[in-house]
């Protein structure tokens, strides 16, 4: 009898510690302080649109706002760095840009970064780096006096290489990369131009990683299929793995929504649920016309077919037969000597 | 149910007797009690009046009486809204519609539902390993499908200032999405503004229903078998209390993928009691398969046809389509074939 008081004194004896010592180990981790899963962060409201104006401004997070009016989106980070300006729309709606770009900050346009090289991203390149000025020269001269020659541009070498071909003169990039990505760092965040060929060849994605923005440039397009610019080195298998890089990329915060925003070339602000959802809608009509491309159909066949018929009706029916002849050209075609090869990550 | 209006309150609730429960105008509509009362009170007659014995009391009675009362006429004067309110925790009753709830539909089960060709083509190629993708594992069920068999708590915010409402909130048990439902008049946003799975949403009363709008929802699906809905889709719910009851109706208006709008409605039934329990949702790789394989059957699913032949249904029927929403349709039943006897 004493014995198994002994014994079970003892065992108490020694658990009580232990007890204790577990309770002061829970307690930063089970303080009854931590929060349920909360509805996720989203923008907010646009700002109200100027009289006239064809633009509206979406906030994004933080010092990052989407531009979006009758052509390619825009996305412009402010701080007290100056104001990056990812894309650029076409030449003649610079000046209308600039007074949007105006309402966000005075500031001076220290960067532009296009994400490929067609005439509605860069073609505002020109009106826009006129009244920038380089960041490495903005104490060293008198107010009014600009940079060495424009705001630096930056893009892939092939935006550069494009340009030239089509004959341009003035609005090129300064700033080119022919690696697997670019970093600058600016307005207190790291910004990424990833390369993400499949549109044309020279894409990029742009990625700010402390707004957790990224611009998608027409790598994402949602307000139509995807654009397969395949004398220009766009390729269907580069574009896929593209939109898988960019799911990659972004993270959701809860319910699959939130968490990364994602400004698309075309279309609505994003997050990866949609991103997500254009990813299926291009594998499922890629697969389909694989499938028919294997059995040995016909272009004529396989459009005939109508593989993309159930997203035809978000598009149109002659998007859908441009798409899918696209992809069947793409699959059929031999390789450009210099096409974009990209791992999809896992 | 019609309005109460403040000065008939008033008028009401100057009566130095009870209201028959069997005449009495509730307090809110649909609500089958009455007011609480502070002093017993006799009962009415049928003519407003206090019954035996109350109106040959001596006129200074009376007047005593009218005093007593008046504190009580002016609480019953607080300012009476037209409509119910909707706050609380509301159980589903999971009565309706076997097919939207648990386990879910048949793969190729469409009958009764709108769907236009495009909708169909899509869902025979639909497949439900998508739900394993990472990126699919999470997603709530949007705003248009989650009344179909989770239940809910629904909140309010009020402006502290006015009183006014200005959102209410519900959070549904299945995968807990929060909506919030502006009653401050604000519009929709322009179109490329951020869509999210339970949409962007407006309410107003009409009487004593709630009427909300939502646009501005991700695509998603009409059904859990591959049915598609657009993200050009625009839902309109009436939320209809009667007493410990709520009718939740939803009408789903989408261009793309319907070619007459889906109504549904599900009853809801006040639990006081009932917790929303989290939902966390992790998600994990579980199916092992090459970098950017999305699922699905590019030639269409080989058992398309095998809930029609299982329950011997008209292939013709269970292809869905509006007319097959319409009684008329069930005369046709008999002209075709069970789709095992191969009436495609």
């Amino acid at each position: 009898m004493i014995g198994s008081r002994w014994f079970f004194g003892s065992v108490l004896a020694l658990a009580m510690p232990l007890a204790a010592q577990a309770q002061v180990i829970g307690v930063p981790y089970d303080d009854g302080q931590r929060l349920p899963p909360q509805a996720p962060v989203l923008p907010p409201p646009p700002l109200p649109v100027l009289e006239g104006s064809p633009y509206v401004i979406y906030p994004v997070r933080g010092g990052t706002f989407m531009i979006s009016g009758p052509s390619a989106n825009v996305l412009v980070q402010v701080g007290l760095d100056g104001v990056l300006v990812v894309d650029t729309g076409p030449a003649g709606d610079a000046a209308g840009l600039l007074r949007e770009i105006r309402r966000l900050s005075p500031r001076p346009i220290r960067y532009i970064l296009n994400t490929n090289a067609d005439a509605d991203h860069v073609g505002g390149n020109v009106g826009l780096s006129g009244i920038g000025q380089d960041i490495g020269s903005g104490n060293e001269r008198p107010d009014g006096v600009q940079g060495y020659g424009a705001t630096p541009t930056l893009a892939h070498e092939q935006v550069m290489f494009r340009l030239l071909e089509e004959g341009a003169s003035e609005g090129l990039p300064t700033l080119t990369y022919f690696v697997a990505q670019k970093d600058i760092f600016f307005n207190g965040e790291p910004v990424s131009l990833i390369y993400a060929p499949g549109h044309t060849g020279g894409d990029s994605l742009v990625m700010l990683r402390r707004s957790d923005v990224i611009a998608a440039g027409d790598i994402y397009t949602p307000d139509r299929y995807p654009e397969l610019a395949l004398d220009k080195g766009g390729s269907i298998a580069a574009y896929l793995a593209s939109l898988n890089h960019l799911i990659a990329l972004t993270i959701p915060e809860f319910n699959q929504q939130g968490g990364t925003f994602v400004v698309p070339g075309h279309g609505r602000l994003s997050d990866e649920g949609d991103i997500q959802d254009y990813r299926d809608m291009v594998t499922f009509i890629h697969d389909r016309v694989k499938a028919m491309v294997d059995r040995g159909m016909s272009l004529e066949q396989v459009q005939a077919a109508r593989p993309s018929q159930d997203y035809d009706v978000r598009y149109s029916r002659e998007a859908g037969d441009r798409f899918v002849a696209q992809i069947y050209t793409s699959l059929t075609q031999p390789p450009l000597a210099d096409e974009a090869t990209l791992e999809v990550p896992e | 149910m019609t309005a109460t209006h403040p000065h008939a309150r008033r008028r009401s609730g100057s009566r130095a007797c009870v209201p028959d429960k069997a005449t009495a105008r509730p307090l809110v509509p649909g609500w089958t009690g009455t007011a609480p009362t502070h002093a017993p009170l006799p009962a009415c007659s049928t003519d407003g009046t206090s019954s035996a014995g109350w109106h040959r009391s001596t006129r200074s009675l009376r007047r005593l009486i009218l005093l007593l009362c008046l504190p009580l006429a002016g609480l019953g004067a607080n300012p009476a809204w037209a409509q119910s309110d909707i706050v609380g925790e509301w159980e589903h009753r999971q009565h309706e519609d076997r097919n939207e709830r648990g386990a879910g539909p048949d793969i190729g089960e469409y009958e009764g539902l709108p769907i236009n060709g495009a909708a169909r083509y899509h869902a025979e190629r639909w497949s439900p390993s998508l739900w394993t993708v990472p990126e699919h594992q999470c997603i709530p069920h949007p705003a248009d499908y989650g009344p179909n068999f989770s239940s809910v708590r629904i909140w309010k915010d009020v402006n502290p200032l006015t009183q006014e409402v200005v959102a209410y909130h519900t959070n549904i048990a299945w995968n807990n999405p929060v909506r919030t439902i502006w009653m401050d008049g604000r519009p929709h946003p322009p179109a490329n503004a951020l869509h999210t799975w339970e949409g962007f949403s407006t309410g107003r009363w009409d009487g004593d229903r709630l009427v909300v709008t939502t646009t501005h929802m991700k695509p998603a699906y009409l059904r859990r078998n591959g049915l598609p809905r657009s993200e050009t889709a625009v839902l309109t719910e009436y939320f209809i209390r009667t007493g410990d009851f709520l009718t939740w109706v939803s009408v789903i208006v989408d261009p793309v993928y319907l070619t007459e709008p889906i109504i549904r409605s599900r009853d809801f039934h006040l639990n006081p009691g009932y917790q929303v329990e989290l939902y966390p949702c992790s998600i994990d790789v579980e199916v092992p398969r090459p970098a950017g394989e999305v699922p699905s059957y590019v030639d269409g699913n080989p058992d398309i046809r095998q809930y029609a032949e299982e329950y011997a249904l008209p292939w013709e029927a269970v292809q869905g389509g509006a007319a097959t929403m319409y009684p008329e349709f069930i005369a046709t039943m008999g002209q075709v074939a069970p789709a095992q006897e191969g009436g495609e």
